[in-house]
């Protein structure tokens, strides 16, 4: 067992809004992610690269609860989220507490996610009227706000089924933004789409990195993107962060001998 | 060619033994009920043999298939949230349970609800017991089909739920089941008509539906020609509409949740 006194009950001075702390991910004896220790500033944009079976998109499902993690904990704004304190020691959340805290965290999925079923404004409304208790009038003048920011004010009545790819991501991302998510994650959003279409993607998520101060952690194959927008670029190796830096320092002269090979791997294949 | 077919036909209608007094004034007024003799039919007839009831047997029989299919859909759902929920125990409970009910014959289960019911302390009235079993057994058939058609919602929206923070029960009753429920109408109208044509064997015990009268005529007067025509001739013509309105309904409830261009 794992000595979780070790663990601060809450975070003090200067907060991250994000903090993994020595977490591990495991499915059996198959080890995922091997003590993990990252931190990221509230307003800043981090990008997750690496080879496939690397632990990226991982690191984004532990954070938002998809995946549970098998040591460690995970603060968001300086309170756990994995854990809660009990008795003066952390203990493992109760579905009730990780309910209470998540909401700050927002996601967006490789495969877009929408539900099929209601229109884009019917996407973009369901959790604000479900979740906040926000009244419908309210939630739809949000929603047509998000959607216009997306660029797709036209489209808000149309079923996912008839919005090509881009379109469809640029209403889940509209749909995460509704709840207003201190954190945003998006998980290889790019990566399902026609190359003629990243762009509008890419353009939105430019435009939200320039346009507001959401704390971002961003899995993606695009190196170029990663390279234009972050903040501080990750490379992971193996269940562990092999090398991290700014965008420049990490495509310009990375140190470690896995990130070269990677970079210019992905280089030749461009 | 056509003529030796004619022909053939000819011979079997000279043949066939049918009776059309009987028809006439037995098998409709009893199958039909009241509404048949009031609207003026068997007027012709010295004594018509009525039914007590207003809509006869067919009434009975499709009493029998509200009742027994509205059952099965409640329970069935209830097997297959079941089946679904985190707890290994009840899951593998209901599990062998809808395994138990599929692998035994329907008409064993009747019985067996009726006539051992008593010896346990359990006394019900052949309707009661008829449809308790007919709506247990489509019951363990309907959460196969839902299972199946949950299963099929893709996780990604499961996972979309939780990323928006919805709450479990409006997750599976608002997001995951109205996926669903177009992947599993096929089947459920498959055993909407099934539940129609198994409705004779509640015969055994007693309920007064279409083939329990049917062989009530046929040993009465000892002619079954007429009567079972007559019955297999109104399944199928209800069989057949059911199954197209059902696949209309399927189109509707797809266009309307936006599965179809």
């Amino acid at each position: 067992m794992e000595d979780m006194t070790q663990y601060p009950l809450e975070l003090t001075g200067d907060v991250p809004m994000v903090r993994f702390c020595n977490v591990t991910k495991s499915y059996g004896a198959l080890v995922v992610l091997a003590s993990l220790n990252l931190d990221i500033q509230a307003g800043e944009m981090v990008s997750i690269i690496g080879p496939s079976g690397s632990g990226k998109t991982t690191v984004l499902r532990m954070l938002m609860t998809l995946e549970k993690i098998n040591g460690g904990v995970i603060y968001l704004d300086g309170k756990p989220m994995t854990h809660m304190p009990k008795n003066g020691v952390l203990v493992p959340a109760t579905e009730k507490y990780i309910r209470s805290v998540k909401g700050d965290i927002g996601m967006c999925f490789q495969h877009f996610n929408l539900f099929p079923h209601m229109t884009a404004l019917q996407n973009c409304i369901e959790a604000p009227v479900q979740v906040l208790g926000m009244s419908k009038k309210d939630a739809i003048e949000r929603a047509e706000e998000m959607l216009d920011m997306v660029g797709l004010a036209d489209k808000k009545d149309q079923h996912p089924i008839r919005l090509s790819g881009g379109q469809q991501q640029r209403v889940a991302i509209a749909r995460a933004l509704c709840m207003r998510p201190k954190v945003m994650l998006l998980d290889e959003v790019t990566s399902a789409l026609d190359p003629e279409v990243i762009g509008e993607v890419t353009a939105v998520i430019k435009k939200l990195v320039a346009e507001h101060s959401l704390t971002m952690l961003m899995v993606t194959h695009q190196m170029g993107f990663a390279r234009d927008i972050s903040d501080r670029v990750c490379f992971f190796y193996d269940g562990k962060i092999e090398e991290m830096g700014t965008p420049d320092e990490l495509f310009d002269s990375p140190q470690r001998e896995r990130t070269q090979q990677f970079l210019s791997a992905v280089k030749s294949a461009d | 060619m056509f003529e030796i077919i004619g022909n053939y036909f000819t011979q079997v209608g000279e043949r066939l033994d049918w009776n059309w007094d009987l028809v006439e004034c037995v098998v409709l007024p009893r199958l039909f009920g009241t509404v048949y003799t009031d609207i003026g039919f068997a007027a012709g007839c010295k004594d018509p043999a009525l039914s007590h009831e207003m809509f006869g047997a067919l009434g009975n029989t499709l009493t029998a298939v509200f009742l027994g299919y509205s059952i099965a859909l409640v329970v069935g759902l209830i097997f297959a949230i079941g089946q679904r929920t985190p707890s290994k125990l009840l899951s593998r409970v209901v599990r062998e349970l809808v395994e138990f009910i599929r692998s035994t014959p329907l008409v064993v289960q009747i019985f067996f609800v009726f006539f051992v019911g008593p010896q346990f302390g359990l006394t019900l009235s052949p309707w009661v017991a008829g449809m308790t079993a007919i709506g247990l057994h489509y019951a363990a058939y309907l959460s196969e089909v839902y299972r199946g058609a949950l299963n099929a919602v893709p996780a990604g929206q499961m996972e979309a739920c939780v990323a928006l923070n919805i709450p479990a029960r409006r997750s599976f009753f608002g997001i995951i089941v109205p996926q669903a429920l177009p992947l599993a109408l096929p089947g459920m109208g498959n055993y909407l008509i099934g539940i129609f044509k198994d409705t004779p064997m509640l015969m055994v015990i007693g309920v007064a539906e279409m083939m329990h009268v049917a062989t009530a005529i046929g040993s009465q007067y000892w002619r079954y020609t007429e009567v079972m025509t007559i019955v297999g001739l109104v399944f199928l013509a209800l069989s057949i509409p059911t199954a197209i309105i059902l696949r209309i309904f399927e189109g509707y409830i797809r266009r309307k949740m936006g599965m179809t261009r």
